[in-house]
């Protein structure tokens, strides 16, 4: 029997055999969503895994609850993973998932209320709890599919926790390779690359762990064979060049390898640690070191004292982190040691929101010291960037004597993508320094009085030998406390900064370089402003789009760009007052981090549309406020993401 | 147990000490393999330096002319680091053949010890030729000697810290192992494999109070030995040796530290290589006297029961009395 499938939006150009729908369709949504602890993570990676290994484009969100260990079964226990995976390459997490795994139906509920799945969503659901032996359960579960009834999801439950326990004593050990199999199935995944996967993922198991694992995955399978009339045919286009798989810390991680960091101090946080674990495991296998500091402060005193003795130092940590390090970054401008500082942004103030990603430590990274303390700051705009830009930041931070601060956030830490594999450079690696003697009567601050810049005298260089102070000091760096003497570095730290601009260029715009309204966004929001927009001029709309990853100092020609737009707003991942709100006018508004600085910058009036719901932003909002802008009198639902 | 199968249990004992070895020379290598490319300062060079993330965003030209002369050579220094790196790409290129050591009958193993020591000691005289090239100070005369042998007197600190280990394949008549201690110093870890009739208590002379010993016979299990956090000493024995394991990290006193002491039922009474029947006496006598337990009450017991019953009454601090 041949039956014909068309999902929303999609194209249907293949048939099925037997009573199976075989939909192809150019990309879908997949989430997988459990208790804390069920192992939803591991499905995910090595479903995603398989999916870029055989071709297809892939990025990956992580859900992760804010406690550890909450208690099971109820909305805040939610744990998962989303994959979006697509025929051509994907750059962000999509709008709604289109197909749900659900262990159970309180952390379904908790998806459904964030408007995470789709309208027509298909939800292999846990069978277990609609005839539960506790009546409580019972209740829970038809007051949880009372609430979800008003969407048109498609319900298929699946004894997910029965069939794991033919195989596997304790089913929260087995209920996840179970999932696996039915995903294996519907999307027609590669067994042998899952296998392959399992014994990577258990490889410090034994053989009966990844012997087990994999029979989960091949009851599942046989399970959807068996009782699913519906499978997802996604093509790939296998790739010319050889691609790797990680995520964004992991990037981060192997890139400051690859660009010769030789000491990664820190001290534990979310959700910066992968990074060091990373590190960790293999940088003494390239002469370098991870030292845990016994605090922030620490982390960043050991890798300015490295930095200061020779060495390539980096120190990596997150919002609560940056705030203890400020003054020994102050440190190392006043200095001039060159150190590169990698700040994982997650949700805050505070502790805020650990786990999830925000876009809020902009204007602190730039401006948070006391005293004037110029410093590079850049983002970079996917996980691929993630690797490379270590490689950019250590050379700035060298060739500037300066702190470098690179800026990514838990959407690109935990995202998984796939990349072209780095080709390796020696030149990544160059010695920092030049070790030959000193010339006669070289200071250690010899400013150039033009650039503000100075050769980087190393202590244990022949001649070398010197102090450093962060007191005011002069070119011999003896304490100073004239007063043209402190003007003068001043003047030289910032013309640095401003010498290092004149070798920018000026950003790329996505789209035509003129219309009605141009986008800006930094970092980890670029590929869902690229998809919005591209909805957007798929309808004839004039938009276009430009992602900065140079935040300090700014692209050159900004002014220029936006002049040629009626309308500029940044979109970002941190907080804005909106204007009609109590007491909110648009003279006492508060805009968007970046809005603000590009406001003062180029003396345009740029407005901003920002959320900070603690997940990436969504194509599909972002599209909406793009409308909303374009056309204000437009009746549609703005300032909230979903 | 075969010769090879007890070679590579050897090997693999100090492995973490290769790989430490290795991954610093290759990374030092590396980096004057950069240094050497970028000799030229070629604008390839500074380009390629800045990254693919610059790539479309910074403009190359403008941004070389800032950057420094980052660990340049000159023409009088190049030869000298050239030969450097030859130096380090042949060590790595040896692989593991490197660290073991074979002593044949008739050799003497304190210098062929020397002698390899001082050949991977290269490694870090290489490092030291480069610096020396980059700072001007290197001289043909009185420097160019060094790549060709370095020995381990002349090892720093940190040198030491990152010695390697050593294999050494040998019958047991060489077996002399109190001549191999002024190789005992901060990481380095030896193991010893021993063909043919040997001292049966042969390692009994480089016990010391930090020093890790172990002599094994049959089937070795070497992890302690592996995992103990400095200098190492262990020799895989034939049959009719004593088996005994002193770690310095087990306790405060001598025969804390011996974890485990086994004498065999027979022992050959006669000279093994140069060492006396009476000197091997002598090195069981040590054994005896360093493991006894002192109990409460000034008596010495040897055996485990008796170990075992005077730690008993020392936990419990019978002897001072209430």
């Amino acid at each position: 029997m041949i039956r014909l499938c068309r999902l929303e939006n999609e194209t249907l150009s293949s048939v099925a055999t037997k009573d199976i729908n075989i939909s192809e369709v150019s990309e879908h949504t997949v989430e997988i969503i459990t208790n804390s602890g069920e192992g939803a993570q591991k499905c995910a990676q090595i479903f995603g895994q398989t999916c870029a290994k055989m071709g297809n484009g892939v990025w990956t969100v992580e859900i992760i609850p804010a406690e550890i260990e909450p208690p099971h079964h109820t909305v805040t226990s939610t744990s998962g993973n989303i994959i979006r995976f697509g025929t051509d390459k994907v750059t962000n997490w999509g709008d709604q998932s289109k197909l749900a795994v659900a262990f159970n139906d309180q952390v379904l509920l908790s998806r459904h209320r964030l408007d995470s799945l789709h309208d027509n969503c298909i939800i292999l659901q846990e069978s277990l709890w609609e005839n539960h032996e506790d009546e409580d359960i019972r209740r829970m579960y038809r007051e949880a599919m009372e609430e979800m009834s008003s969407k048109n999801y498609r319900f298929v439950n699946v004894p997910i926790e029965e069939e794991a326990l033919k195989i596997v004593s304790n089913p929260s050990h087995g209920k996840n390779m179970f999932a696996l199999g039915l995903l294996a199935e519907i999307y027609q995944r590669d067994v042998s690359i899952i296998e392959r996967q399992i014994a990577h993922i258990f490889r410090l198991k034994s053989q009966k762990v990844i012997d087990s694992n994999i029979e989960l995955v091949k009851a599942g399978a046989a399970w959807a064979r068996e009782n699913l009339d519906f499978q997802f045919h996604i093509p790939s286009v296998p790739a010319e060049e050889e691609r790797i798989v990680m995520n964004g810390n992991q990037a981060c991680g192997l890139g400051s390898i690859a660009a010769g960091m030789e000491l990664c101090s820190m001290y534990p946080i979310t959700p910066a640690t992968s990074v060091s674990h990373e590190l960790a495991e293999v940088i003494e296998n390239y002469g370098g070191i991870v030292h845990q500091a016994e605090d922030e402060i620490a982390a960043a005193g050991v890798a300015i004292g490295a930095s200061y003795a020779g060495k390539v130092a980096l120190t990596v940590t997150s919002g609560p982190g940056m705030a203890l390090k400020t003054e020994f970054i102050a440190l190392a401008i006043m200095v001039e040691v060159p150190l590169v500082v990698l700040d994982v942004q997650r949700g805050g103030p505070s502790t805020g929101l650990p786990t999830k990603v925000e876009q809020s430590d902009l204007l602190s990274s730039i401006y948070g010291q006391p005293g004037d303390a110029p410093r590079v700051v850049i983002a970079p705009r996917s996980i691929e960037e993630c690797f490379h830009s270590m490689v950019t930041a250590r050379r700035i931070a060298e060739t500037f004597r300066t702190v470098v601060i690179v800026l990514t956030d838990a959407n690109l830490a935990t995202g998984v993508q796939q990349f072209t594999r780095p080709e390796l450079d020696v030149r990544w690696q160059q010695g920092p320094i030049d070790q030959s003697p000193v010339p006669e009567g070289l200071r250690p601050y010899e400013w150039d009085p033009k650039t503000g810049m100075s050769r980087r005298i190393i202590p244990g260089m022949p001649g070398g030998a010197h102090t450093v102070t962060g007191l005011a000091h002069d070119e011999l760096s003896l304490v100073s406390y004239h007063p043209s003497g402190n003007e003068l570095g001043m003047r030289m730290r910032s013309r640095k900064l401003a010498v290092f601009q004149s070798t920018l260029m000026p950003p790329e715009v996505h789209g035509d370089e003129e219309g009605d309204l141009l986008v800006v966004g930094w970092g980890s929001t670029h590929g869902a402003i690229e998809e919005a927009v591209d909805r957007a001029r798929a309808e004839g709309r004039k938009v276009s789009s430009c992602q900065l990853t140079f935040l300090s100092p700014l692209e050159p020609g900004i002014k220029d760009i936006f002049s040629k737009f009626d309308k500029v707003m940044t979109v970002e991942i941190n907080y804005s007052d909106t204007v009609g709100d109590p007491y909110i006018t648009e003279e006492t508004r508060r805009y968007g981090q970046l809005a603000w600085l590009l406001r003062a910058h180029t003396l345009i009036d740029i407005d901003c549309w920002t959320s900070c719901p603690g997940q990436p932003l969504r194509p599909k909002d972002i599209y909406q406020n793009i409308i909303a802008k374009l056309e204000p009198s437009q009746d549609i639902e703005i300032g909230e993401a979903s | 147990m075969p010769s090879e199968e007890r070679k590579g249990i050897a090997l693999d004992a100090i492995r973490p000490g290769i790989e430490r070895f290795q991954a610093a020379v290759a990374k030092t290598a590396e980096e004057v393999r950069g240094l050497l490319a970028g000799t030229s300062d070629s604008e390839d060079d500074q380009t390629a330096a800045l990254g693919f993330f610059a790539r479309g965003k910074v403009d190359m030209d403008r941004f070389s002319a800032f950057m420094p002369e980052s660990g340049h050579i000159d023409e009088a220094a190049e030869a000298p680091t050239r030969a450097a790196q030859e130096v380090m790409d042949s060590l790595l290129a040896r692989g593991d053949e490197l660290f073991v050591l074979t002593v044949q009958q008739g050799e003497e193993l304190a210098s062929a010890v020397a002698d390899r020591l001082a050949e991977i000691g290269r490694a870090f005289a290489a490092a030291h030729v480069v610096e020396l090239a980059q700072r001007h100070e290197y001289s043909e005369e009185k420097h160019a000697g060094l790549l060709s042998c370095y020995p381990f007197a002349q090892w720093s600190r940190s040198e030491r810290s990152l010695a390697p280990g050593l294999v050494i394949e040998l019958p047991g008549e060489v077996l002399t192992p109190a001549s191999i201690v002024p190789f005992l110093d901060r990481a380095t870890k030896i193991v010893f494999v021993v063909e043919g009739d040997a001292p049966a208590a042969a390692l009994s002379r480089v016990v010391s109070p930090g020093v890790f010993v172990q002599q094994e016979t049959g089937e070795a299990a070497l992890e302690a030995f592996t995992a103990f956090d400095g200098t190492a000493v262990a020799a895989l024995m034939p049959d009719k040796a004593v088996s005994f394991v002193h770690d310095p990290a087990a306790g405060e006193t001598t025969y804390e530290r011996f974890v485990s002491l086994n004498f065999p039922k027979e022992v050959r009474k006669r000279a093994i290589g140069g060492i006396s029947a009476a000197q091997q006496a002598e090195d069981y006598a040590l054994l005896e006297t360093l493991s006894v337990v002192p109990s409460p009450t000034g008596e010495a017991a040897s055996d485990p029961a008796g170990k075992l019953s005077a730690w008993l009454l020392s936990q419990a601090d019978l002897a001072s009395g209430g």
